[in-house]
């Protein structure tokens, strides 16, 4: 049965409806937000300019991923001088491993975190939340606790290991359940 | 299995940015040889990009006394609206200026951003925005050809239709976060004017001032337009100046204006600057906009 070309509106409507799963997938391959958030923007024009490769709507996320991940290496080599990223072999390694996951995968895990966010206590929830909002949140926070960085980086990451066990365990209880 | 504790930390000092270069590096060859850590890396970046996804999504915290009348402070709340700023494509600055009015009515008049377009390495994104604070659309800029000269600077954007499309904008979002919270028996509008011109004839465009508000943040304003484009829950108010240059006047420069009253419950307002009345069998048309100049104006109304 043929389908009727994918057009611009359709394509804004994609690119809404995946765009958080979008982000998720580069910043496996990005060391920080801004660099996600540049990434997806020079990704999206790409993905304006080439609409017509694109068949099937079915296909836009896999689609989509193969040109964050032709843009995020490109951004690497640009950023090649940095030592805070990861060498492109280790980024093609990872999100040869990303594509593996679906946008199902991501939904249960949004819902599993939420659960476990409401767990925490509301500081704690405010403390997590706090340090990820932008990169170096950790040092911006401390400073203006009057804190370490290296103390409440230490709180910090106690609390989302324990965010990581909750998942864990939620993820293998919904596993278990359905057999 | 599970990896081991000095890994997961690791894992955790690099997604929260702490880590340094020798651990990067350090993580990196782990990451290399170890099937089991990248997926275990996979997993924290997905938890990490899932916390910031709903620690974006929580209500920014007003300080304490804001519940007052506005003051001329200005507060950036949304750090992504300062980093806009900061990429220095756009010249906006704040300047208050209160005017007195008759019968106890004050009016409180505060620049939001001004662009002439003057950075000749301007080009901007051409998609719907997705942020506050930047212009987006097929929009780049140029020095005026044809004998026009700008409006303000030496530089003007061009604007350039896609072939075939019966409309063209620029995009701007105001997140009205950014600003004093209101006070009780004060409203709030924003005017918006801006000078276009389509100094090449073939096309007989009409220019267009829309202003739409909406009850969603300036990262979510892009699906509730594609998704309700009627007035509605998220689409809260809408005004739209339709402007149809006269025929012999069409290579001259003309001012558009067009305010929105506010509604309750806004947090962003969209401004959209564009052509429409394109003839799509006719050749394509560049057209210029300059000296844009956007305000909100903050209207106390005395009770009696």
């Amino acid at each position: 049965m043929s389908q009727d070309p994918i057009d611009q509106s359709d394509f804004m409507r994609l690119f809404v409806r995946h765009e958080r799963d979008l982000r998720v997938f580069a910043r496996g391959m990005l060391p920080n937000w801004p660099a996600v958030d540049d990434v997806l923007q020079e990704a999206s024009v790409v993905m304006w300019k080439k609409l017509h490769q694109l068949e099937k709507e079915e296909d836009f996320f896999t689609w989509a991923r193969v040109i964050v991940r032709y843009e995020a290496l490109r951004a690497r080599r640009n950023a090649a001088r940095d030592r805070l990223v990861f060498s492109e072999e280790t980024l093609e390694l990872l999100a040869d491993e990303a594509m593996s996951t679906t946008g199902d995968d991501l939904k249960q895990e949004r819902a599993v975190l939420n659960g476990c966010l409401m767990k925490m206590g509301d500081e704690q929830r405010e403390l997590v939340f706090a340090a990820s909002m932008r990169d170096g949140g950790v040092k911006e926070l401390a400073e203006a606790t009057n804190r370490t960085a290296n103390s409440l980086y230490k709180l910090i990451g106690r609390l989302r290991a324990s965010l990581r066990e909750c998942v864990k365990r939620e993820m293998k209880t919904r596993e278990q359940a359905h057999g | 299995m599970d990896n081991s504790p000095e890994k997961e930390e690791l894992i955790d000092r690099y997604l929260t940015g702490m880590a340094d270069e020798a651990e990067v590096e350090q993580l990196d060859a782990w990451l290399k040889e170890d099937e089991q850590l990248r997926k275990t890396f996979l997993t924290a970046t997905r938890m990490d990009s899932h916390i910031r996804e709903r620690s974006l999504e929580q209500p920014v915290k007003k300080e304490a006394g804001s519940s007052g009348p506005p003051t001329l402070r200005f507060r950036w709340i949304n750090p992504g609206a300062a980093a806009g700023l900061l990429i220095g494509l756009f010249s906006a600055s704040v300047v208050w200026a209160t005017i007195p009015q008759a019968g106890g009515i004050t009016r409180t008049s505060e620049e939001v951003v001004t662009e002439s377009f003057e950075d000749p390495d301007l080009k901007l994104k051409p998609m719907l925005p997705n942020r506050a604070n930047q212009w987006f659309g097929p929009l780049v800029s140029v020095a005026p050809e044809g004998g026009v000269s700008a409006v303000q600077g030496s530089r003007v954007g061009q604007l350039s239709p896609n072939p075939g499309n019966r409309a063209e904008s620029v995009r701007y979002v105001v997140d009205l976060d950014d600003y004093p919270e209101l006070a009780p028996g004060h409203v709030q509008s924003l005017q918006v004017r801006v000078s276009f011109s389509d100094p090449f004839t073939g096309q007989k465009p009409k220019f267009r001032v829309a202003l739409t508000a909406f009850s969603e943040a300036p990262r979510d304003v892009r699906e509730a337009w594609i998704m309700e484009r009627e007035v509605g829950d998220r689409v809260l108010q809408q005004v739209v100046r339709n402007y149809l240059p006269p025929a012999d006047e069409m290579s001259d420069w003309h001012e558009v204006s067009a305010s929105l009253e506010i509604p309750e419950g806004s947090r962003s307002v969209v401004i959209s600057l564009g052509v429409f009345h394109l003839n799509p069998d006719k050749p394509v048309s560049n057209f210029y906009l300059d000296a844009i100049e956007v305000r909100l104006v903050d209207t106390f109304l005395p009770s009696s």
